[in-house]
């Protein structure tokens, strides 16, 4: 296995307004990354490209040292998603969708998933469509972590979240930094958040990319 | 070509998804009902052979397989959306699996083995029931009585639902 968890490659893609130019960057385990940026400036369009079945770019995206092009399902089984453009079903309870939802995964631990959303003061019960937006992001970070997720990519996941739930998601996160080998790409647009609970931060504008720095 | 192949855990996945989710969603009885009566009536005037008809045969023959290909895509239906009980928002499959380790392919392969069932049943009644009469009445049948049924009724299906989503 490569030790390069996440690399783009002169990567390229172009929609109707928008184009992504050249980004090129490689991400280590154990850290966590983060690309500011304004609302849109590329952020998303980026992380839709690792996401995403269908090339949509031209140049190369690696993970772990090959290329995802027609990985997708071994992608998916590695990659967490949390965002308010992930997909549950809207009326069934957090443990239905585990259920449900679950099944896709190689390894999917049911029982690890109850635990984490108890920790996290989430009831297994609790619909999904009631569910606060903070409870949200937490319940699709207990179903990454149950599904054994070895990249997290958060898009604008913490926004609109309110400073206790914050600070319990980013400890979490660093947790599962110092328990297993996992890398974290976040996308957001508060710096101040970005400066106290990352590593390394990199600046998108206009579909560019600037190199990961170290957050201060 | 590899993306066209069956994937064996895939399909697996799917089938017990969908066992799964009827105990959650169990409103596709309506579904059911309202594809068996398009289907069996569009059996009615399916199996009716090319020889009966002077004139007017093809219009005959749209209907048939119109009223068979919306039965049929009715019956497909329940494997592509699934209504929320409460607010009967419906949602597409391709969506709420699009960040999930299986591949837009096999929900198509998975969708087409589904359909292709009863398109084989009832396209093998029509082309007996056509060919039965046929001989019965004229003592003989035409290739389309058998060409008909099977372009229209395995092909043209399968093809659209390929394409579908």
């Amino acid at each position: 296995m490569s030790d390069i968890c996440l690399k783009f490659e002169n990567v390229c893609g172009k929609s109707k307004n928008f184009a992504l130019k050249d980004v090129c960057f490689s991400l280590e385990p154990g850290f966590i990354y983060a690309i500011a940026g304004e609302n849109g400036s590329g952020k998303s369009t980026l992380m839709k490209y690792i996401l995403s079945e269908k090339k949509l770019y031209t140049g190369r995206i690696l993970f772990e040292g090959e290329d995802i092009n027609g990985r997708h399902k071994e992608l998916m089984n590695a990659i967490g998603f949390v965002s308010e453009d992930n997909r549950f079903f809207e009326e069934r309870s957090a443990k239905q969708n585990g259920e449900l939802l679950g099944g896709f995964y190689d390894k999917f631990d049911m029982e690890l998933y109850k635990e984490t959303l108890k920790s996290m003061d989430i009831a297994e019960s609790h619909t999904y469509m009631k569910m606060s937006r903070g409870e949200k992001i937490k319940m699709q970070l207990a179903f990454a972590i149950a599904h054994g997720s070895r990249f997290f990519l958060l898009d604008e996941a913490t926004a609109g979240l309110d400073p206790v739930y914050r600070i319990e998601f980013f400890n979490v996160l660093r947790k599962l930094l110092a328990e297993k080998n996992i890398t974290v790409l976040m996308s957001s647009h508060n710096m101040t958040e970005i400066e106290k609970n990352t590593d390394y931060v990199a600046i998108m504008k206009e579909g560019r990319l600037g190199g990961f720095n170290e957050s201060i | 070509m590899k993306a066209f192949k069956e994937d064996k855990k895939q399909q697996e996945r799917l089938a017990a998804f969908y066992k799964e989710e009827t105990t959650y969603f169990p409103n596709h009885v309506l579904l059911n009902f309202v594809a068996g009566f398009l289907i069996v009536v569009s059996f009615l005037l399916n199996i009716i052979p090319c020889l009966e008809y002077d004139d007017g045969y093809l219009k005959v023959a749209f209907y048939g397989c119109l009223l068979f290909a919306m039965g049929i895509f009715t019956y497909a239906s329940k494997y592509a959306t699934f209504t929320e009980p409460l607010t009967n928002k419906v949602r597409n499959i391709v969506e709420l699996t699009k960040y999930l380790p299986v591949n837009r392919m096999q929900l198509t392969i998975f969708r087409i083995k589904k359909i292709l069932k009863p398109c084989l049943i009832t396209t093998a009644f029509v082309v007996a029931f056509r060919l039965l009469i046929s001989f019965g009445v004229h003592g003989s049948a035409t290739v389309w009585d058998v060409l008909m049924p099977v372009l229209l009724m395995i092909l043209w299906p399968v093809a659209v639902e390929f394409t579908r989503y």
